[in-house]
């Protein structure tokens, strides 16, 4: 498989409070295949989000590239959208017209609406919504750029158990559809084994990859499996959770 | 699938029909026991230093029939008018200039936040010396009364706009006009037109000032002219009660932008 995202070598320094730089993300290589979905799972402080950020054009790396479908990221473009923890929908406008400020084929805004479930909200604003159905619309949001590639960021930590069941379920379902590459940052290992094709569990002080997991399992997952818990445990073993 | 516990809000304000005319007739009532209390004091006391409820109503009337209360409601209407609409012309873009590009508001916040505790009433010299006894003059007033309040919300509104609002334009190519027309300024509206509530009502306090000096005409010049002309204090008493009333409707027709659908979010928790 071609790769869709290639990380080559990227290291991120912040400056620290006492002027020295605080090194986030230390010598970063990864590949993720095109239509493959990868999660990044770490504890808090291990530069998974600043990853994504650097992934996604937002922020630079000190050193080494970020190169997605054959082009150096240089910035953020439309054929790859970011999904933002808190909804980053624009409270100003409803449902409708976020998906239409977003839409590269104007003619497809209700497919969209109807792909994430949204069907007779669209005239709704984001605050009169829940935070799932916000979260929602943000996904309809991003389908609506038909991008190749969707980045996630921690976009279900907020909610209740069984909204995040759900709407796992549905980004599934979408990601299959729509044969996008997701790049899906959780700390939730649970999250993670029902999503990833591959879990990269990252450490931290400075941020570096420790292992990259496969999840050996057809979808939806069987979480009583044999093989599901055993490859549990070992992220669990390799984040020292055990 | 939509059965993520979502629900549209609910109203808040869903009480019985009876309880909605208790708050409808409680200010109501309030105000007649005010005037009562009011007649009852100067009966009670004696006193000629405050005209009597009857007597202000009458000094209404009598203005009415000479036909100056419209003319000078007019006069000062059209001099606040000029001036918040000059401040909103100005203080506006530069607002949304101020926040987005730092370095410029860095450069000019020492110039602004000098000029903005300077009260419009001491510019009054340089204002007659500039402008004569014109309309001018106290347009010129309240353009300088309105102008700060509108550029420091907006710059400061725009400086505070969520970084993820931003990216997320960045993201999805919304850049230039489109950028400033469907994020920037929508993001900043909820507190631009809390800043034009407050903006209009420092307007309406300084015409009226601005009229005791600097013109001859409107309810400022009512109120000097009836104390200098005959110490005619009913007729005082009548134009500050006019103001009163106008500044109110001037405050509930503002308010009105604050039910725009698109400007909900913002003013919630307000």
């Amino acid at each position: 498989m071609k790769p869709a995202i290639q990380m080559k070598e990227v290291t991120v320094d912040f400056p620290g409070p006492d002027g020295q730089p605080f090194r986030a993300l230390e010598g970063i290589s990864l590949d993720v295949a095109e239509r493959e979905f990868v999660c990044l799972v770490g504890p808090s402080g291990c530069g998974k989000s600043t990853l994504l950020n650097v992934v996604a054009g937002f922020e630079r790396p000190t050193h080494g590239k970020v190169i997605v479908e054959g082009d150096l990221v240089k910035g953020p473009d439309p054929r790859r959208i970011f999904v933002f923890q808190e909804s980053a929908v624009f409270p100003w406008m409803t449902v409708l017209q976020n998906v239409a400020l977003a839409a590269k084929d104007p003619s497809k805004l209700q497919d969209h609406i109807s792909m994430v479930g949204l069907e007779g909200f669209e005239q709704a604003y984001p605050h009169q919504l829940s935070g799932g159905m916000r979260q929602r619309a943000e996904i309809a949001r991003a389908l609506a750029a038909e991008p190749d590639v969707i980045y996630m960021d921690e976009p279900f930590s907020a909610l209740d158990y069984f909204t995040k069941l759900r709407l796992r379920r549905d980004l599934l379902r979408i990601w299959q559809e729509k044969e996008m590459t997701i790049l899906f940052v959780t700390h939730d290992v649970e999250e993670a084994m029902q999503l990833a094709d591959r879990i990269v569990v990252m450490g931290r002080a400075p941020g570096r990859i420790l292992e990259v997991v496969e999840v050996p399992l057809e979808r939806p997952r069987n979480i009583d499996a044999p093989i599901y818990l055993e490859t549990r445990d070992h992220l669990l073993d390799v984040l020292g959770l055990s | 699938m939509t059965s993520d516990g979502a629900v549209l809000s609910p109203r808040l304000n869903t009480k019985l029909g009876g309880l909605r005319w208790a708050s409808t007739a409680r200010p109501v009532v309030a105000l007649i026991l005010f005037g009562v209390a009011w007649e009852a004091g100067i009966r009670w006391s004696g006193t000629t230093l405050l005209p009597s409820p009857y007597a202000v109503a009458a000094a209404i009337v009598e203005l009415i029939q000479q036909g100056v209360l419209a003319k000078y409601i007019v006069a000062s209407l059209f001099r606040t008018t000029w001036g918040f609409g000059l401040a909103l012309l100005v203080g506006l873009p530069l607002g949304l200039f101020l926040g987005w590009f730092r370095p410029a508001a860095e450069a000019l916040n020492p110039v602004i936040q000098i000029l903005r505790p300077i009260s419009p009433i001491a510019w009054i010299p340089l204002a007659i010396l500039w402008f004569g006894i014109t309309d001018a003059a106290p347009i010129f007033l309240i353009f300088l009364a309105s102008v700060f309040p509108i550029t420091v919300s907006t710059s400061a509104a725009v400086h505070g706009i969520p970084r993820i609002y931003l990216r997320a334009a960045q993201n999805f190519g919304v850049s230039g006009w489109r950028l400033w027309t469907r994020v920037i300024f929508p993001a900043c509206l909820p507190q631009i037109i809390t800043s034009l509530r407050i903006a209009l009502g420092v307007a309406w306090l300084v015409v009226v000032a601005a009229e005791m000096i600097a013109v001859n005409s409107g309810l400022g010049y009512l109120i000097i002219d009836a104390r200098n002309a005959g110490k005619r204090y009913d007729l005082v008493v009548a134009g500050m009660l006019m103001i009163g009333f106008i500044g109110l409707i001037l405050d509930t027709l503002i308010r009105r932008l604050e039910h725009l659908p698109m400007v909900q979010w913002g003013l919630q928790n307000r």
